[in-house]
């Protein structure tokens, strides 16, 4: 990355925030403090990071197994639903087998349900796709709804605990506190940080290194290439998707046993939970690369993070804050995305 | 109008049109006319320049010299809009109708009177008045996906008449049409001419150029070979403008061969849509030290015939063995790992992946095992260094290996494709168009490198649109025409106007 490409990134996010101070003035509010609040209960206090690395984790999880299908230009849009199973697969093993099997072993248990739950759910659009050519973009898309119908019956009925019916919010009952993962030592940060950082940096290696990286990005170079190359197009592609799918319903799983520890319902309208689909610019963003992907994500994550600050303390609307958030990710976007060199260079030849 | 004048006045003058492409000189200084209800054959080669010059009367292309006159008045045709106000229509090869739209859908398209009402009973009003002139007739209903290919021609000629065409360019109009259907186009094309229209129909089909039409051009390397009336035309004159005059090309060092092993293709039939076979019953051996060439026109399952040796494509019947072994029921990586190599037409979507560097693309066929890949890993160091070995010893014009497929030029990549295909060390290579688009110095270097794999053991099936290229690399030459082979030739017995009647479906005694 050059540094004209870096001004251009800086430019544009400048220009998203710029924009977002009309929507400031609108509700009469001064946009610099607005948005020096926004940033700073994101990334200015210790509890203020400690938050936004809450909302990372999942983010960071799941976009970076969205790097992997993404490669061969298979679109993952699944990836809230798989994450959603995840969480519910993995809440299943904790709500059953806590008390019995040592937490550890819950934990690691907990994991690999996880992981087989989101990559199941991953399956069924692929195999469409690959055998009968339904377009993946809109039956992973549609997966998701079921899914969150799904969640929401399961926390309203199988799984439903018994705070719930007293408050009237369907939850599950929660994860015993001795089952959840610990707490980084002298920090209010779950472990689970750390093991997003783990996956990112294998994921890293497995895209860079690997033969299986390799051939995912022949395949994304387009379908004659692949095949004139002997890969074996479609089994590479399923793999892809179980792994993508798999590390969402990780994603999941490490959610409720470093974060909630309950199954929340969730609303399409929510963004605080929509890790899923803010997952896929924040992959984009970060051009795919996993280590990238671990700012990306924290980028966002805190933004997200100071949005919602805003909101508790300072009752700003949430509509409004949601606008914001949207506006600097649409725009960092655009700045990295946007190839002003080619731009440059094609004005040069006319 | 007057008859006497319309005979001597042509219609459309195109004057020293010269139109070059990288590395190409694809028009050079012609001079073509049509004139006033005429069916007009533009005949010769793949590459010959027909379609680039057609494209410049459509307006697709712009000239980089030359004149145009339509009706005696000079004129500047900057796209396509422009050629069709001046009454030009162009069917291309490959129909540009939507699928999902009917027939009156795909003729609105554009049209000025539907940008803000979409009322399309006068549109089908006009369309039914035209078809009953022209004896066109299709269903304005029916969506196009649920067309034969016939039909599908049908509309792009209505489409023309419905804009008010008057000299109508066809493009292989007759390439995907069954017997019958070539029959009722032309049918339709002679009551069009009838109705004072003009027709140009791109072609290398010599039947049908006697049998339809009035006047021919033949182009051969951008130049005019042949112009005339048909009827006073002979047929060997018309083969010889297409392919040239038999002459004695200089000679590579060609040894002495005596190598055991072959590939061996028995029976060979590929299906295409409908259960029409594309390559038909084909059966050969490729020998170890030997160059076989396959002549044939684009689009007689020369490709296909290749595509399925590599295992692109599934081979219906027949069988392939490679040194004894049979491969048919092998998958591409299979045939790779036991040596074959295969330089593809397509360069750029099938021969690189262009967004990665020129080292990935080294080992497109090579990344399952040692030494590129060692316990699932990229070995970089070694990946690195044959790319270096391609890039110097097929002077391939990079910075470095590091360097994206796509930030060569056509003739750079070709070169890093014929040189990774070479360098692999295969015992079977298939080539096809190996150095098109090269210069001259490139185009002798790969003649040559192949005639050194060939001394040097390889099998090297050759499949070229240039028919020099064949004759002066080949030991044998097949000819393909429609999915068969037709003949057969030993070095020695080549005779380019045998073989070029035989590519366009005729034989000559």
């Amino acid at each position: 990355m050059n540094i004209l490409k870096i001004i251009q990134i800086v430019f544009f996010i400048f220009l998203g925030l710029l924009i977002s101070s009309v929507f400031f003035i609108l509700f009469k509010l001064s946009p610099l403090s607005g948005l020096g609040t926004l940033l700073y209960e994101g990334f200015g206090t210790e509890n203020g990071w400690y938050n936004t690395l809450r909302m990372t984790i999942p983010l960071l999880i799941i976009s970076v197994g969205l790097s992997v299908p993404f490669t061969a230009k298979f679109w993952n849009i699944g990836a809230q639903g798989q994450f959603i199973i995840g969480e519910i697969f993995a809440t299943w093993i904790g709500l059953t087998f806590a008390n019995i099997v040592p937490p550890l072993l819950d934990i690691a248990l907990a994991m690999v349900v996880g992981f087989v739950g989101g990559a199941l759910w991953a399956m069924p659009p692929t195999i469409m796709k690959l055998y009968s050519g339904a377009n993946e973009i809109i039956t992973t898309l549609m997966m998701n709804f079921v899914a969150v119908y799904l969640l929401l019956w399961i926390v309203s009925g199988p799984l439903e605990g018994a705070q719930a019916k007293l408050v009237g919010a369907p939850t599950s009952a929660p994860i015993p506190a001795m089952d959840m993962l610990p707490l980084i030592p002298g920090t209010q940060i779950s472990s689970g940080f750390l093991i997003s950082l783990i996956i990112a940096i294998v994921f890293f290696f497995l895209l860079r290194y690997t033969k299986f990286g390799y051939e995912l990005k022949l395949i994304g170079e387009g379908q004659n290439v692949a095949s004139y190359s002997g890969i074996n197009i479609k089994r590479q592609i399923i793999l892809s998707m179980i792994i993508s799918g798999g590390i969402s319903g990780v994603a999941g799983m490490v959610y409720v046993y470093g974060i909630t520890s309950t199954l929340i319902p969730q609303f399409f309208s929510d963004v605080s939970t929509s890790f899923g689909y803010v997952g896929i610019p924040v992959a984009l963003m970060a051009s795919l690369n996993p280590l990238g992907i671990i700012f990306t994500s924290i980028f966002l994550g805190g933004i997200l993070n100071g949005a919602f600050v805003m909101e508790a303390i300072y009752s700003v609307p949430i509509d409004l804050v949601i606008t914001i958030y949207g506006l600097i990710m649409i725009f960092s976007l655009i700045g990295i995305m946007f190839d002003l060199s080619k731009i440059l260079r094609r004005k040069k030849i006319k | 109008m007057n008859m006497e004048k319309s005979i001597k006045e042509p219609i459309v003058k195109m004057e020293g049109i010269v139109k070059t492409f990288p590395n190409v000189v694809a028009n050079d200084g012609i001079d073509f006319e049509i004139y006033p209800k005429e069916i007009h054959a533009l005949l010769g080669e793949n590459g010959a320049g027909k379609t680039t010059l057609m494209n410049i009367l459509y307006g697709l292309y712009k000239p980089d010299r030359g004149t145009i006159y339509i009706y005696g008045k000079k004129v500047n045709i900057r796209n396509p809009s422009d050629a069709q106000k001046l009454g030009i229509g162009m069917v291309h090869q490959h129909f540009s109708l939507i699928p999902y739209f009917n027939v009156l859908e795909n003729i609105s398209i554009g049209l000025k009177e539907l940008k803000i009402n979409l009322n399309t009973n006068k549109i089908k009003e006009k369309l039914d008045r035209i078809m009953q002139e022209y004896g066109l007739q299709v269903d304005p209903e029916k969506k196009i996906e649920e067309m034969s290919v016939g039909e599908m021609q049908r509309v792009e000629i209505l489409k023309l008449l419905f804009r008010g065409a008057n000299i109508l360019i066809l493009d292989e109009p007759t390439s995907a049409l069954t017997p019958q259907e070539v029959e009722e186009l032309f049918k339709s094309l002679k009551s069009l001419v009838n109705q004072d229209k003009s027709i140009v129909i791109i072609t290398h089909k010599l039947y049908e150029v006697f049998e339809i039409s009035d006047r021919i051009t033949v182009l051969r390397k951008g130049k005019v070979t042949y112009k005339g009336f048909t009827k006073d035309t002979e047929q060997e004159a018309l083969v010889e403008a297409m392919v040239g005059r038999n002459v004695v090309f200089e000679e590579f060092n060609r040894k002495e061969t005596n190598y055991t092993g072959s590939l061996k293709v028995i029976g060979l039939t590929v299906y295409g849509k409908g259960k029409i076979p594309i390559v038909n019953k084909v059966s050969f051996e490729l020998k170890r030290g030997e160059i076989l060439g396959i002549a044939a026109v684009a689009g007689n399952g020369e490709k296909e015939l290749i595509d399925a040796l590599f295992g692109l494509i599934k081979a219906n019947e027949g069988k392939i063995f490679l040194d004894d072994k049979q491969i048919d029921n092998k998958p591409t990586k299979t045939r790779t790992q036991l040596g074959l190599s295969y330089i593809p037409g397509e360069r750029l979507t099938r021969g690189v992946a262009a967004g990665l560097s020129l080292s990935f693309n080294s080992i497109l066929h090579d990344h399952w095992s040692d030494p590129y890949i060692k316990n699932s890993l990229l070995n970089e160091n070694e990946i690195r260094k044959f790319a270096r070995k391609i890039i110097s010893s097929f002077y391939v014009n990079a910075n470095s290996e590091e360097t994206l497929a796509k930030q060569l030029s056509g003739g750079n990549i070709q070169k890093f494709i014929v040189g990774r295909e070479i360098l692999r060390e295969p015992k079977y290579i298939l080539a096809v168009n190996p150095t098109s688009g090269l210069d001259v110095g490139a185009t002798q270097m790969v003649r040559q490198a192949l005639i050194e794999m060939r001394n040097s053991g390889a099998g090297i099936l050759l499949s070229s649109e240039d028919l020099d290229e064949l004759v002066s690399l080949s030991d044998r030459i097949i000819v393909m025409y429609k999915g068969e082979i037709v003949g057969s030739f030993k070095r020695g017995e080549f005779d380019k106007l045998r073989i070029g009647s035989l590519m366009m479906g005729k034989k000559l005694n």
